[in-house]
């Protein structure tokens, strides 16, 4: 349990940080909250030489809004996202979530830009940020860019970002309707699985839907048969449950003690079809 | 653990054979793969850097080929230890001609030891299959660009 030796900076600035990242090389992580790297290092699962704290580098934290498109910012933990009383008033869905991330302890520390980069199969975050088709911002050497949440997570703890790059926000439209249905694991409270659905609702028809899941597979994804099936019905019950059996669509699925293959396309069906429900009722 | 998947090629089923059988081709595929040495007939002790997210370890093990029944199926037994912990798994790989393609199968049984199992349980069928994808994927290229040079020629 105590993690092999390494060094440790603390950035002041983002430029710092990645100056200090571009020095070190690929052997350097960034750490934040570091409640996803930290056990891994106890169990030298990973040993990073060095560790480039990027924990108070002002300016990262907080939520704002301008113009109806709402900003995260990297740093903010967990526990300030689950209590925000701008995110309550106007996208429920992220304070929802973030509060059934881990345990307090976790939310205390862990970040939205931590959790998003280290991009576990089963966090819940990246779900909410492909359903509410979030821009995630990233600095880098060559400047800022922003990626589509969508496009950002590629695979087994894979995602698009460079190694001298870190996630500097997140940004989304005010969602109109949106909510997360999680089947939580009992000891470790990651999701079994957990389905994100933001709906646009014109006079009762549904007219626009981006569902996404994580748990299930190698990475959080859109489930586009079930938006496709959702687009155009007036989401009551009968659409709802005939959308989320589109659910089934879903490719190689993961299996663990937590659940089967089986077991997981089944629960992916039933959180869809409660997530779209929850989001349809908002 | 049973880790089930498939894989689709653009390519004829006796190329995807030959290619699958071959040490060099192997060696190439393998993720991460640094040594590769032949040490009894179609066994082969190697050696390989393996990366997943924030999981690095270097790992030995030993490939063996075995009940090879050509261009139709084969078993392919492997075993390897490392650091962060060790696995041993079983894999039955099966080929069927698919269009112009090849459709591959396979139906493993995995084990694994030490931290990678207390820890790794859970991610252990999505990083298996990742492996798989990325070893299947490098065989395409490696057998791609072989036809591509004997076409040149």
């Amino acid at each position: 349990m105590i993690p092999s030796a390494f060094e440790y900076r603390r950035a002041g600035s983002v430029d710092e940080a990645i100056a200090l990242k571009r020095e070190a090389g690929s052997a350097a992580r960034f750490i934040a909250g570091g409640h996803s790297l930290i056990p891994l290092m106890k169990l030298r699962l990973s040993e990073p030489s060095v560790l480039i704290d990027i924990g108070r580098v002002p300016g990262l934290s907080g939520v704002s809004e301008d113009g109806g498109r709402i900003s995260i910012g990297a740093l903010t933990t967990h526990a300030d996202l689950e209590s925000d009383p701008l995110l309550l008033a106007v996208a429920p869905i992220v304070a929802e979530a973030a509060g059934e991330i881990g345990d307090q302890q976790v939310r205390n520390r862990g970040t939205i830009g931590g959790s998003l980069a280290h991009a576990d199969p089963a966090a819940d975050l990246p779900a909410v940020v492909v359903a509410l088709d979030a821009a995630i911002h990233i600095a880098g050497a060559d400047g800022p860019r922003a990626v589509a949440a969508s496009d950002f997570f590629r695979g087994l703890f894979e995602v698009d970002l460079g190694e001298d790059e870190l996630i500097t926000a997140v940004s989304f439209d005010r969602p109109s309707r949106a909510a997360y249905a999680k089947l939580r694991h009992p000891a470790s409270h990651f999701a079994i699985v957990g389905v994100a659905a933001a709906l646009t609702v014109e006079e009762g028809v549904c007219t626009g839907a981006r569902v996404a899941v994580t748990g299930a597979s190698t990475h959080a994804r859109r489930l586009s048969a079930v938006e496709e099936a959702l687009t155009g019905s007036r989401l009551d019950d009968d659409s709802i449950a005939q959308a989320s059996a589109a659910a089934s669509e879903l490719g190689d699925v993961n299996a663990d003690l937590a659940g089967s293959e089986e077991y997981r396309r089944a629960m992916t069906r039933a959180f869809t079809g409660r997530a779209i429900a929850a989001a349809a009722s908002r | 653990m049973r880790i089930d998947g498939e894989h689709r090629f653009e390519l004829p089923r006796s190329l995807v054979w030959t290619h699958l059988q071959s040490p060099a081709s192997l060696r190439r595929a393998i993720p991460g793969c640094t040594d590769f040495d032949e040490v009894a007939p179609q066994t082969w002790e190697l050696a390989a850097d393996v990366g997943i997210g924030p999981v690095r370890g270097t790992f030995t093990g030993r490939v063996e080929l075995r009940d090879r029944e050509p261009e139709d199926r084969y078993t392919l037994v492997a075993s390897a230890r490392g650091r962060p912990g060790g696995g041993s798994g079983e894999a039955a790989i099966e080929l069927a001609d698919d269009g112009g393609g090849t459709h591959l199968r396979y139906r493993a049984d995995v084990t694994v030891r030490g931290a990678v199992a207390r820890v790794g349980s859970r991610l252990l069928a999505a990083s298996a299959r990742t492996m798989a994808r990325q070893f299947f994927d490098a065989i395409e290229e490696v057998a791609s660009e072989a036809t591509e040079r004997g076409a040149a020629r």
